[in-house]
Parts: structure tokens; C-alpha cells; sequence
């Protein structure tokens, strides 16, 4: 049997949050990851996507070792993360791209650092620092101080961080996020190529949906601390039922608009002829038909299929 | 051989915070000034009393020693809590833990990095000494001084980890606490005055200090040319036994600050 890179089963954790209170039972408590389980197979990019809040970030610290879980397990390779947690670290690399490096050191020395603290011999860290700061374009700024670096810059240290040290699994918070869309393709080019060549697996989490969709295999999407769905991108877009129908009106707006408004169908006018309409794929013909009836006429017709965003937008309208 | 990696972890914290320290001139510098300082005023004040009331040469020699020795403890204290807050201050707390390198191998990086730190200096104190009143005092005592040095070293990381404490509970915004803490020792250490002028209730929170012992058997190797072995003894057993059970206190705050998370140390 083929052993699973990271299997999570039944993570959970609790924060006294709020006034505290010599009695610990007395404080009161917030759920922030709450019996959540799935596994990472080999090669796999996964995703983690939920609203601000979700648990995504909690859990990835949990992984990493940084947050003590009140109660489940972690286990990388099959191996109890809580009992072989030096000799696992030896597989597992991080990036967020939120955290800093050591600001008084230079980008090369910060790759240093790291390369030693994972046991890299001197010939094959050297290399492989020369081949990272390639990699993510920032050969040029290897003797610089890490304090004055952009966020895009710092970004892509943290990526040539995690992807030093060629670990077998990397844990990645919105590492994109600060890179500017050219630099964030290019990163995303490297990711992939690094799952297609050795066989890395991913855990990934992300605010931009096209990125999520373009990259992951599969979606976990946190809600309330939960997992709330478990699928592939396109999967869980083609789970919002309603499209969006774009007419650009030549005449008759004003009865498609008191007909959609009758109808309670959800509906935007801009520039005073475009209209966006948002309506199940199922009924997109048969509204174009009454439509028609009603003599609007239309110069132009767009079907925006739902995407992952969608997915998002309407999971986060949905209550507890 | 499990033991080589771990030293390499070792040395790279060493490496770590040593380019950050001794690349920066005024944080250099920094560490100098304070043991030059009190060398110097010290010293003068001892030459005074030793000129104007005892008319004794070995009190200064003494009074010297001992301000060498308060050195050593003080910086090896300074050296556990500065480098925590700074892996605090540079939010690289989780970057450390979150990879192969453990508590105890953090601790040992540090205590390489100490290590150089206090043999600088006590390099920059003996220079001080003889340039200032013109006397070795390593040529002088040198040997019987060795013991009580190292053995300061020890409790210095002992009580360094009780000035670091607190940044595992509360983070880094009470780092003005920690370098308070990293000075609420020295009344008790018997540096600056011989404890059995302080009043008795001092007097015994002195004498369940290693400090106390070690640095008055200082006192006595230069007063007597005698070494004290039955204080260097007291010292060097309270030593590891405090530098066991604050390590062990200081382990058990760090899996505390686990429950919380180590990112929020940072804030």
C-alpha cells in the first residue's frame, strides 16, 4: 500500500477567546477548526479555500507544528507528526506570503540559514540556492538586506524558501498574493513543474479562484471552522445551478426589466442597455423566448458559465 | 549519527543571529559598552576606596575580578532573551519551528553563539582592565578564575531562560520586562558588593543563587591566592541544578505558547 503523504483525521481546535477568567471553564471558547479529516496523495495540488475566518489558516499551522491541536491527529507518511516531528520536517517546507525572513540578513544568507537547519551539504546547498534565486528572478538582489525588500520580492524568498530544500510536500498560504500577475504565472509555472517532476505534493491556500482552478486537483472548502465540500474545481463551480445572461438591448428595456422584476429574477442594468441576468442554465431558453415575445430585442448575447468565484460568492451568502 | 545534523541546526542559529550581530556596529558596539562601563566606573570607585580608607592593592584586583565575572553571567542572560525576542521581532519564530530544528537545538545554537560572545567579551574586559589601571588579570589569576567563569556561563543561561520566559506567555510587547528581568539578578550576585552586606532576607535569596558563590569564590582566589573549590562546588551544583529545571520550565512554556500558536508572538 501506497502510504498518503498527509492524512488529518479528526483535527480540532479550540481558543479561550474573550475576558479571561481564572477558571478556565469560565472563559469563553471559540471553535476554530472543528473535526475536520481529509488526505494529500501523492503529486496532488489541494486546495484550501474559505471565507476570512473559515479555519484554513489555523489548520495550516496545526500542520506545521507551530499550533498544538486540542484533540485529532496528523500523521505525514503514515507517521504520528506529534511523535517524528524533526525526521518529518526533513520533508516538509512552508511558504506564506505574509511572514518575513530575518531582516538583517542578506537573501542569500536567509537561504543559507535554511539550507543548513535542513541538513543540506555545503556543495549541494550552494547550487541550490544559485538555482532558486534563478528561479524566482531574484539572483540580482542576493546580497540585499531582506528589511527593505518589496512584498513581491519577499514572496518570492519565501518560494525559493520552501522549494530549497526539495522537500516532498509543501504547505502554501496565499503565496501569490502580494506578486504581481506576470510574477504570480511565472510561480504558478514553477509549482506545477516541481508536481509534474518530482512528484511534490501541494496544500495550497488562496483568495484568487482563477488561480485555485488553473492549479488545484481538488478544493476543500472550509466553512465555520469546517470542511464543507471536497471536490475538483470545475466540479464545485458546476454545483452553482444560475448562470449570468448578458443582453445588450436595442429596445424594449423597460418591459424586460418590469418582467424580470415581476419574476423576481436577480438583475443588473448598466449604461442603460446592458443587462445581466442571473438565471438557472436550465431556464436560459426559455426566458430568451419570452423575452422575445415581449418584442425586447437584443444586439448581443453572453452566457457566463459559473465559476469557482461564484462557488465562493454564493457559499459565503449561504448562513451557518 | 543523529548527533551531526543536529549540530548543524546548531550552528546555523548560531550563524544566524551571529551575522545579524556582528554585522550591525551599533549593536556591536552595543555589547561592549556596558561591561566597559561599569569596569570603569567601578574600578575607579574601588581605586578610591582602596587609596583614601583600606590601602589594600587586592582590593581592586578583587572588586575587578568579580565585575568580570558578573560580565560573563550577565551577557550569556542578555544572549538567551535578545536572540528569542529577535526571532520575535523578525517574525521568524514560526520559519524556525516550523522546520527540523527543536527547542533544545535552538538553545544550543544560542549557547555556541553565547559562547563567543562571552570569550569577546571577557577579551574586551581584560583589555579594559589593563589599559585603565595596568594590571592582567588573566596573567594574574587566570587559571583559578577559569572554573568560576565557566560555571557562570551555566547560570547565566539558567537565568537567561527566566528573562526569556515571558516572551513565550505574553510575545514581544513585553520585551521592556525581559531586559528588566535580565537585570533583577545582579543585587543578589554579590558583583558589586560582598552579600553579607545586604540585609538577611537578601541575604538568603543570595545564597540560593549560584551567582552569589561563584563570584565571591572570585573574590577569594584574588584576595587569598587560594581556590575556593568548596564554593566553586556549591556554585556549580546549584548551576546545573537551575539550569535543569529552567530549562525544563522554560520547554514546558514553549509547548504552552504552542496551544496559542507561535505566529501570534510576533504581534
Amino acid at each position: 500500500m501506497v502510504s498518503s503523504p498527509l492524512r488529518v483525521v479528526n483535527l480540532t481546535k479550540k481558543f479561550s477567546v474573550g475576558k479571561w477568567h481564572w477558571k478556565k471553564a469560565k472563559r469563553e471558547q471559540m471553535l476554530a477548526v472543528d473535526h475536520v479529516s481529509f488526505e494529500l496523495k501523492k503529486g496532488e495540488l489541494l486546495g484550501i479555500l474559505g471565507p476570512n475566518g473559515a479555519g484554513k489558516t489555523t489548520t495550516i499551522a496545526m500542520l506545521l507544528g507551530t499550533l498544538t491541536p486540542t484533540s485529532g491527529s496528523i500523521f505525514y507518511f503514515d507517521k504520528d507528526f506529534s511523535c517524528h516531528r524533526a525526521r518529518l520536517f526533513s520533508k516538509i517546507s512552508f511558504a506564506s506570503g505574509y511572514m518575513k525572513l530575518p531582516s538583517r540578513l542578506t537573501v542569500w544568507e536567509n537561504l543559507d540559514i535554511i539550507g543548513r537547519l535542513y541538513g543540506m551539504p555545503w556543495r549541494e546547498r550552494r547550487k541550490k540556492i544559485d538555482e532558486m534565486l534563478d528561479v524566482f528572478g531574484i539572483q540580482e538582489i542576493k546580497n540585499r538586506y531582506t528589511g527593505p525588500l518589496s512584498a513581491g520580492q519577499m514572496a518570492r524568498l519565501m518560494l525559493a524558501k520552501a522549494l530549497l530544500p526539495d522537500p516532498e510536500i509543501i504547505l502554501l498560504d496565499e503565496p501569490t498574493a502580494p506578486l504581481d500577475p506576470e510574477m504570480a504565472h511565472d510561480v504558478r509555472h514553477v509549482l506545477l513543474q516541481e508536481k509534474k517532476r518530482r512528484g511534490v505534493s501541494f496544500l495550497f491556500t488562496s483568495h484568487n479562484m482563477d488561480e485555485v482552478t488553473y492549479l488545484c486537483d481538488r478544493v476543500l472548502v472550509f466553512k465555520n471552522g469546517r470542511i464543507v465540500a471536497d471536490d475538483t474545481p470545475r466540479l464545485l463551480a458546476a454545483s452553482v445551478k444560475s448562470a449570468r445572461l448578458l443582453l445588450t438591448i436595442a429596445a424594449g428595456l423597460d418591459s424586460a426589466v418590469k418582467y424580470l422584476a415581476q419574476e423576481q429574477f436577480s438583475y443588473d442594468v448598466t449604461d442603460h442597455k446592458l443587462l445581466s441576468i442571473e438565471v438557472d442554465e436550465a431556464m436560459i431558453a426559455p426566458l430568451l423566448i419570452t423575452l422575445a415575445q415581449m418584442q425586447v430585442i437584443y444586439l448581443h448575447l453572453q452566457i457566463e458559465k459559473p465559476t469557482l468565484q461564484d462557488y465562493f460568492i454564493q457559499l459565503a451568502k449561504r448562513g451557518t | 549519527m543523529m548527533f551531526l545534523p543536529a549540530l548543524n541546526r546548531m550552528w546555523a542559529i548560531a550563524l544566524r543571529h551571529g551575522r545579524q550581530l556582528y554585522t550591525d556596529p551599533l549593536r556591536f558596539l552595543n555589547g561592549f559598552f556596558w561591561p566597559l562601563l561599569d569596569i570603569t566606573i567601578w574600578g575607579f570607585n574601588a581605586q578610591w576606596v582602596q587609596q583614601q580608607f583600606v590601602h589594600d592593592p587586592r582590593i581592586q584586583c578583587a572588586m575587578l575580578a568579580a565585575l568580570v565575572g558578573w560580565q560573563v553571567a550577565r551577557r550569556a542572560i542578555i544572549d538567551v532573551s535578545f536572540h528569542l525576542y529577535e526571532e520575535m521581532s523578525d517574525r521568524n519564530i514560526a520559519n524556525m519551528f516550523a522546520s527540523p530544528l527543536s527547542l533544545v537545538e535552538w538553545v544550543g545554537g544560542i549557547t555556541i553563539l553565547s559562547a563567543v560572545n562571552v570569550v569577546a567579551t571577557l577579551f574586551i574586559c581584560l583589555v579594559g582592565i589593563k589599559m585603565l589601571y595596568g594590571f592582567n588579570l588573566l596573567a594574574l589569576f587566570g587559571l583559578s578564575l577559569l572554573p568560576f567563569l565557566i560555571t557562570l556561563f551555566i547560570a547565566g543561561l539558567a537565568f537567561g531562560f527566566v528573562s526569556a520566559g515571558p516572551l513565550f506567555i505574553w510575545g514581544r510587547r513585553v520585551h521592556g520586562f525581559i531586559f528588566v528581568l535580565c537585570w533583577i539578578f545582579a543585587p543578589f550576585s554579590g558583583a558589586f558588593y560582598p552579600i553579607t552586606i545586604l540585609p538577611p532576607w537578601w541575604q538568603l535569596i543570595a545564597r540560593i543563587l549560584p551567582l552569589s558563590y561563584l563570584i565571591d569564590g572570585m573574590r577569594f582566589a584574588v584576595m587569598t591566592g587560594i581556590m575556593p573549590w568548596s564554593l566553586w562546588s556549591i556554585g556549580f551544583v546549584l548551576s546545573l541544578f537551575y539550569y535543569v529545571i529552567l530549562f525544563a520550565v522554560f520547554t514546558l512554556l514553549f509547548m504552552h505558547s504552542k496551544k496559542r500558536g507561535l505566529d501570534r508572538l510576533a504581534d
